[in-house]
């Protein structure tokens, strides 16, 4: 038996949650799902949040989201007697009317299954004292405690208690964080970054404070965090850097994108785009990496600097990042599709591209500029080409475009 | 009588096509008097309108120096003002002149048919060399200088077609001026490596005669090579000369652009400022070419790097139901 739950939950609470070690948290899972399997509800609630996706554990652990297997588990832990089990579902949305009457086999009310996890909190574990935090940050503990405006004397006074509740979410949180619990900070960040109307106001010293702390102890999402508020920090961007590169070398790979950007910008070190294009790739072994994606596809796109020119590639990496809603490279991704550079040419799907940005960049205007004067996938609108051609004043391509037409007489556009 | 049947097609040679549509303008006269002259003007139209990318007969130099027959008609005025300077000149030979007036308009009459004789004899002369013989038409005297070896230049027709390919497959026409990518082709023709300045003049020239205000717009593309020759080209709108200097701009951006009313003093520099001048424009055309060739051929050590076996992705659905499968 382990200190707070079985040996199998407590060393998958370890793995997953107060390290960042992919390959310890990969380990955990076998385990975990054997103990889930022979009955223990922990075991299934912690299996459960690691198929509910990034935002439930550490983004860069290999865990597949699959939203029918959560709700598999959440069941089977609730059923098997998980107060943590109980709390999550709540938290998700999936404490149902049933669910809610399987949980009364072991807890006779949601009271009675917050009081099991508050104990653990208590008793000093980490991941109880983030879920006690997470009561009263989300405000459950209105619907644990069964109290509505009618119990309190008016409003006003019920909107106090909430407020005072909201606010116990920070001791646990900040217990929680820095007894090694990296994860534990999100909440309480936010809510001192963001604030929240009526309740605190939003101080970013201390958003800041809490950034520099889990910086320090080590934790690599924080590590990049930090080393985003020292960036725009006079004379601190070098340590920013070298925070940037121990969160990437951790495998915080979204830090790559902020290192490769670096070096492709030049501003902080020497410009070396061969360097950022390196870094790139490191940030791509996660395909959600937009940012790397985009900046990759960038310098593919225009070849310069020591980067071979590969619009194939390109337009590869520039799908990629638009697959994940992600509109940055449209202007790129939109001339490659116009004339057919590294796919096949495709003149409707550019102009959809450019239509859906509503920043202009020369490339995009140079595309639309070709699109209406050439009748692509719209009717010819010359004189609407020429006006595109013209707002690229500084842009070569849409010049040389422009010498094509000529104003008549009358002061129609036509071809020259 | 020469003519072209390439491409199945009948088609008669310059100049008897011109003869013969000038037989067909007589001819029509009799019946619809001016009016065939604007019927063949039509036709012309037309005819442009159909293809207007179409290469002229012969090539674009060659129409070039034929056109110069156009300006035969300068040498009928001309002509025509001498033959009244020569009627009063030769009318005031026998005449008694009593008064000094007498002897200045017989003085400058006769001064007059000469001048205006000269001119049109010039004028002839050079539009009937530049038609029919075109090895020795400005044209190609202007092509010849541009080369490196100007004494060794081939023979017209491959200068002549040496320019047509560049701007058949790259011109870019702005009224009478037609920029390619390695030449400029206008009343005379430039090579674009070679420019060292453009000059857009567009002046409105006033003089007044007799009290009267006369005023003529000049409208003239200037251009001065390494060598400090000039090439001067004539055009009809202001518009089409901004385009042309804006073309101009794209393909040699290393060339001073500035003022007409700049240009002496930029034909004027002393020799070691044209000389710095030459090796500032070298040096930032290099590192135009380097950059350009740079992308074309990059020459970075970049490789894309194999991908890394990191941590797989765990398949939580498919190990938990392999584990329940168990029992």
């Amino acid at each position: 038996m382990g200190k707070y739950f079985s040996d199998a939950v407590d060393n998958a609470i370890e793995a997953i949650y107060y390290t960042y070690d992919r390959e310890r948290a990969a380990a955990a899972i076998q385990p975990l799902a054997d103990a889930a399997n022979a009955g223990d509800g922990d075991a299934a609630y912690i299996l459960s949040r690691c198929t509910s996706g990034p935002q439930y554990s550490w983004d860069y652990h290999p865990f597949q989201a699959d939203d029918n297997v959560t709700e598999q588990l959440i069941r089977q832990s609730i059923v098997k007697g998980s107060a943590m089990g109980v709390l999550g579902a709540m938290r998700c949305g999936m404490l149902t009317p049933e669910m809610e009457e399987a949980m009364k086999a072991h807890y006779p009310s949601l009271r009675d299954a917050w009081n099991a996890v508050h104990e653990k909190a208590q008793a000093g574990c980490l991941f109880a004292m983030n879920m006690i935090g997470n009561t009263y940050f989300w405000l459950d503990i209105v619907r644990i405690e069964n109290k509505g405006p009618e119990d309190f004397p008016s409003k006003e006074a019920f909107g106090a208690w909430l407020r005072e509740s909201e606010l116990k979410c920070l001791p646990w949180f900040e217990k929680a964080f820095t007894g090694g619990m990296g994860f534990a900070g999100r909440n309480m960040y936010n809510l001192y970054n963001d604030g929240e109307e009526g309740v605190i106001a939003p101080d970013k010293s201390k958003a800041e404070a809490i950034a520099r702390l889990g910086a320090e102890k080590g934790y690599p999402d924080w590590q990049e965090r930090y080393a985003g508020f020292l960036l725009s920090r006079e004379g601190r961007t070098q340590e920013a850097l070298d925070l940037y590169f121990a969160a990437a070398k951790q495998g915080q790979l979204s830090s790559w994108y902020y290192i490769g950007k670096t070096f492709q910008e030049g501003k902080l070190v020497p410009k070396d785009c061969v360097q950022a294009m390196k870094c790139y790739e490191l940030g791509l072994q996660d395909p959600g990496q937009i940012g790397c994606a985009n900046r990759a596809g960038e310098l593919l796109f225009l070849g310069q600097d020591g980067i071979p020119q590969d619009y194939a590639r390109a337009v590869q990496l520039f799908e990629q990042a638009h697959a994940q809603k992600n509109t940055w490279g449209n202007d790129m991704l939109g001339t490659c599709y116009l004339f057919g550079y590294g796919c096949p040419r495709n003149p409707q799907r550019a102009l959809q591209l450019f239509q859906e940005v509503d920043y202009t960049t020369d490339l995009k205007k140079y595309g639309l500029g070709v699109i209406y004067t050439e009748g692509l996938g719209v009717p010819q609108d010359i004189k609407k080409g020429v006006e595109y051609f013209q707002k690229a004043p500084d842009y070569a391509p849409a010049q040389e475009a422009l010498l094509k037409f000529k104003k008549t007489f009358f002061g129609k556009w036509v071809r020259r | 009588m020469g003519m072209d049947q390439g491409g199945g097609k009948f088609q008669l040679k310059w100049p008897w096509n011109w003869l013969v549509c000038g037989i067909f303008v007589a001819a029509a006269w009799y019946f619809i008097g001016i009016f065939s002259l604007l019927l063949a003007a039509l036709f012309l139209w037309w005819q442009k309108k159909r293809h207007p990318d179409a290469v002229p007969q012969g090539g674009y130099c060659l129409d070039r120096t034929r056109k110069r027959l156009a300006r035969l008609l300068w040498s009928v005025l001309y002509l025509l003002l001498a033959a009244g300077c020569g009627v009063v000149f030769f009318m005031g030979f026998g005449e008694e002149k009593t008064e000094i007036s007498d002897w200045a308009v017989w003085i400058v009459s006769g001064g007059g048919f000469l001048l205006f004789s000269g001119c049109c004899l010039y004028e002839t002369y050079t539009d009937l060399r530049d038609a029919f013989f075109p090895a020795k038409s400005r044209l190609a005297r202007s092509i010849r200088a541009q080369l490196p070896y100007p004494d060794e230049a081939p023979p017209v027709e491959e200068l002549f077609a040496m320019v047509d390919r560049d701007i058949e497959a790259n011109g870019q026409w702005f009224d009478r001026v037609a920029i390619g990518k390695e030449w400029v082709l206008g009343d005379e023709v430039t090579a674009i490596s070679r420019i060292r300045g453009v000059f857009p003049r567009d002046e409105i020239k006033v003089r007044y005669v007799n009290g009267r205000r006369q005023s003529a717009r000049v409208i003239e593309l200037h251009i001065v090579d390494d060598r400090r020759q000039v090439q001067v080209t004539g055009l009809r709108s202001p518009s089409e000369l901004q385009m042309a200097v804006t073309c101009l701009r794209l393909r040699a951006p290393e060339a001073h652009f500035d003022d007409h009313s700049h240009i002496t003093r930029f034909l004027d520099r002393p020799e070691e400022d044209w000389q710095a001048m030459e090796r500032d424009y070298c040096r930032r055309r290099d590192r135009r070419l380097a950059r350009e060739e740079e992308r074309e051929h990059p020459r970075g050590s970049y490789t894309p790097a194999q991908p890394q076996s990191g941590v797989t992705r765990q398949d939580i659905g498919k190990i938990w139901e392999e584990t329940r499968k168990k029992e």
